[in-house]
């Protein structure tokens, strides 16, 4: 009896302790975001020091690691813990917003923003976007690099191409939008005959990159940060916006939105007010993920496209994400996955 | 029959019912939250048309069984040169031997594609991706293995000794002593082989868990994939009657404290045996820890990472020590029958074993996020809770096996004597399986800090694991950045075990007088 009563008196003054901790905290916001930590994480600490409100973040890894925040958005849906979620491309937003966890909000800071690049409901909204890019190892090819994504099926380049796994996260969304460009037909037709020429498919954009520096891929498809790692990594690699004549470059923008329910809307607002600002812009692109500014005029470092040096493809980006589960399961079938 | 008294049958239900909160409970919140997610009957043709791909299936039994195979052959002969015969540096090997633990295989994979990429050699495929999980998980084989080996007593041996060699000892008495650990251990491999998604898909081999993690990951689905996942318990239940037939009561060979088994004396094989085993399985981790320890930058490690080590480390104790309390008593209880239903309690720890993390992550989400469990969710305290809900079942199988060591006439006489049930636990279980508690702590100490699966589910905004925060920096920090904080995880891991090591080594100083050399 006396070891219980001793462990009641713990566990209520341990109570008594973390309530007293809750009283006095300081402000703060809760943000879980799918954009890689190492580009987040100065962003979210400039808030703080910005504003003085206080953020805890809860990170992802890469899609093929663990299964993801939206899981656990959808799960604590009933009692929501997160305020804003950061995600580094569209479809996890929509995802959230049919499952009704999204609220709501139209920042002023997204006015300069395309309407391409934003729910027209406030749900999510875009900025800082990453292209998906050819990464070429120029120690293995020598001539002319690829420039499309046809190039998958010229003989020359039979088993020296690589993709990531097309079942998930941006490799997903770029295989969703040939499938939503190009028809069933046409495209389940351009990824046989891609696995005819010995294609190449590889867990994840970091094993492509891996691959290609490597030299075990002579060229693959990534996202620009992905490639731009490499390029500061010394690999000999370099990097091709592709159909640039035809399809256009895929541009995939990092979403914001408001969770419903948050526990801290206040402050959630003011944090997508700061992510969508030009100045966080412009502090991504300055990152090694390069990533392109959606509003006008943003200033970016040598090298760095904004989406309006490149012919970026005409994607409506509900329409691809609501067929990607019907184009995952054909390229299950079809690529033997 | 012993008689159970009242007070020894409440102490077993309420422990019961602490396990039972832990591990089971999760697992049914989960299944509960996506019961009608799961009766859409899309799901189940998805399910039909997921099984009609019998190759994805048969892949996955394939290199579940491979790897549970390799691991075995490899395990048992480390686990038994370092318990039983005098091969130099024993300890030493035992320690290196576990770290394939340290890092979960998928890192393992991609350092040794890299080092045989720069020689032409290519690791894909199916016996590629099956050697780097047995050599990776060897040491679950390896370590029970070896717990086994070194506790049959050595008048038995003695008898069999003469009845003919070394073999027929071997063949008749310290095998099957072994035999229930060993299984056990080539079990969880297989369990853990057959849910491997990473492994896989970097050697470019198609295995089922692709349908269940595209459920998860690439549809949010959570009701699809708990439908995907109706295979994995089918072959749970192959595993339950495996593991029934191999961890029968070890009729001829019983666990003793007072006359430790004879080490082999290897003569002239010594030294060449200390470098097959350093070499042999060694290599799993030396060429890919060079090709880590190469690319690291300790200077990397700013003062950011003080705080998820600290974490871990603390966390990680804690719940070994848990673990190895709860499940030593949970397996005692089970082991014995002394609970009803207690052969269904074991076939319940596979199930839950075989369950993917994130189930037990969202399980122990759908649990405790409600204002009943706000003291706890939001709070490290979710990461104990998660280590011990993925963990638990582990640590119960292993002891459940190890127990079959321990004859049940001692306890029984104990009982008798008037000691009762707890006293019997207290008196005799627990002193005798002390050595058990070290090498299976050990072993959740180092699994804990690995988890991943669960803990990136349940660990509160802010708060991040060492595990969790390589994963989350692995895919564009620099390299040196994350073979850094790799290379601080392997440290983490180990140095507690050698310390423990240490301090075992010298207790056992004392009783190495009864140990003689044959």
């Amino acid at each position: 009896m006396r070891v219980v009563l001793r462990i009641s008196g713990a566990l209520s003054l341990a109570a008594g302790l973390a309530g007293c901790a809750q009283q006095a905290a300081p402000q703060q916001v809760v943000c879980y975001s799918s954009t890689d930590q190492v580009f987040a994480e100065p962003v979210l600490k400039a808030f703080e020091q910005e504003t003085g409100i206080q953020v805890k973040a809860k990170y992802d890894t890469e899609e093929t690691k663990t299964t993801g925040l939206v899981n656990l958005i959808q799960q604590e849906k009933g009692r929501p813990q997160a305020d804003v979620f950061w995600s580094s491309e569209t479809g996890r937003a929509i995802t959230l917003q049919k499952a009704g966890c999204l609220a709501a909000y139209h920042s002023p800071n997204a006015q300069g923003i395309p309407s391409a690049f934003k729910d027209a409901g406030g749900f999510w909204t875009g900025f800082s976007a990453r292209a998906r890019v050819i990464l070429y190892n120029r120690q293995r090819v020598k001539s002319a690099p690829p420039a499309s994504v046809q190039d998958l099926l010229k003989p020359q380049w039979h088993e020296a191409a690589a993709i990531p796994n097309p079942l998930f996260g941006t490799s997903s969304f770029q295989a969703a939008t040939l499938f939503l460009v190009w028809g069933n037909q046409r495209a389940s037709t351009f990824f046989e005959q891609a696995k005819a020429n010995g294609l190449q498919v590889l867990p994840s954009n970091g094993a492509v990159k891996d691959a290609v520096s490597e030299g075990r891929a002579a060229w693959g498809f990534v996202d620009t940060d992905d490639a731009n790692v490499a390029i500061k990594d010394a690999k000999p690699v370099a990097v091709v916006f592709p159909d640039q004549d035809g399809l256009g470059t895929l541009v995939m923008p990092n979403t914001v939105s408001l969770l419903q329910g948050a526990p801290h809307p206040e402050a959630g607002r003011r944090l997508i007010d700061f992510l969508l600002s030009a100045a966080t812009e412009q502090r991504l692109a300055a990152m090694d993920c390069v990533q392109m500014p959606l509003h006008p005029g943003v200033p970016t470092p040598p090298g760095v496209k904004r989406v309006g040096d490149i012919k970026a493809t005409a994607v409506d980006y509900v329409a691809v994400a609501g067929q990607m589960r019907d184009v995952d399961q054909r390229l299950q079938r079809l690529l033997g996955l | 029959m012993l008689r159970h008294s009242r007070s020894f049958r409440l102490g077993a239900a309420l422990i019961l019912s602490l396990h039972a909160l832990l591990t089971v409970a999760p697992v049914v919140a989960f299944g509960l939250s996506t019961i009608g997610a799961g009766l859409r009957a899309e799901l189940w043709a998805e399910l039909w048309r997921q099984l009609s791909q019998t190759r994805l299936l048969l892949n996955s039994l394939g290199l579940a069984a491979l790897a549970a195979a390799g691991a075995a052959l490899v395990g048992v002969p480390v686990g038994f040169a370092v318990a039983r015969t005098d091969l130099p540096w024993r300890q030493g090997i035992a320690l290196l031997s576990l770290l394939p633990l340290t890092l979960p295989p998928f890192l393992w994979a991609t350092a040794w594609q890299r080092c045989l990429s720069l020689h032409g050699v290519s690791l894909a495929g199916l016996g590629g991706a099956a050697g780097v999980m047995a050599l990776a998980w060897f040491p679950l084989v390896a370590w029970p293995a070896g717990l086994g080996f070194a506790h049959v007593d050595s008048s038995l041996e003695d008898d069999l000794r003469t009845l003919g060699g070394e073999w027929v000892v071997f063949r008749h008495g310290t095998l099957p002593a072994a035999l229930p650990l060993l299984a056990t251990g080539s079990v969880v491999v297989f369990i853990l082989a057959l849910g491997e998604f990473g492994v896989p898909a970097l050697l470019q081999v198609s295995a089922y868990p692709v349908a269940v993690f595209t459920a998860f990951s690439a549809f949010y689905d959570a009701g699809r994939a708990s439908v995907l996942c109706v295979p994995f318990l089918a072959t749970a239940g192959l595993l339950v009657l495996a593991l029934r037939r191999a961890t029968r009561e070890v009729d001829l060979a019983v666990l003793s404290q007072l006359s430790l088994p004879r080490r082999i004396h290897l003569g002239a094989w010594r030294w060449p045996a200390a470098a097959l085993m350093v070499l042999g399985p060694g290599a799993a981790w030396v060429v890919p820890l060079v090709v880590l320890a190469w690319a690291a930058d300790p200077a990397a490690l700013a003062g950011e990472f003080r705080g998820p080590w600290l974490l871990s480390l603390l966390t990680a104790l804690l719940a070994a020590v848990l673990l190895s309390g709860l499940g030593l008593t949970v397996g005692w209880l089970c082991r014995r029958g002394h609970v009803p239903g207690s052969q269904g309690w074991l076939a319940l720890q596979v199930v839950l074993l075989v369950l993917p993390g994130t189930v037990v992550g969202l399980g122990l989400v759908e649990l405790w996020n409600r204002p009943a469990g706000a003291w706890v969710y939001g709070t490290p305290g979710m990461i104990l809770l998660g280590w011990l809900a993925r963990l638990a079942p582990l640590l119960v199988l292993l002891f459940a096996a190890f127990l079959a060591q321990v004859p049940l006439e001692c306890e029984e006489a104990v009982w008798l004597d008037g000691g009762g049930g707890w006293q019997t636990f207290t008196r005799l279980i627990v002193p005798l399986c002390r050595p058990a508690l070290a090498v299976l702590g050990a072993l959740a100490f180092i699994f804990c800090l690995g988890e991943l699966a669960t803990t990136i589910l349940v660990a509160p905004p802010g708060v991040q694991t060492l595990a969790v925060r390589l994963f989350t920096v692995e895919a564009n920090a620099p390299q040196h950045l994350t073979s850094s904080v790799a290379l601080m995880l392997v440290a983490t891991c180990l140095a507690p075990v050698a310390l423990l090591a240490a301090g075992i080594a010298r207790c056992s100083h004392a009783e190495q007088g009864s140990s003689t050399e044959v």
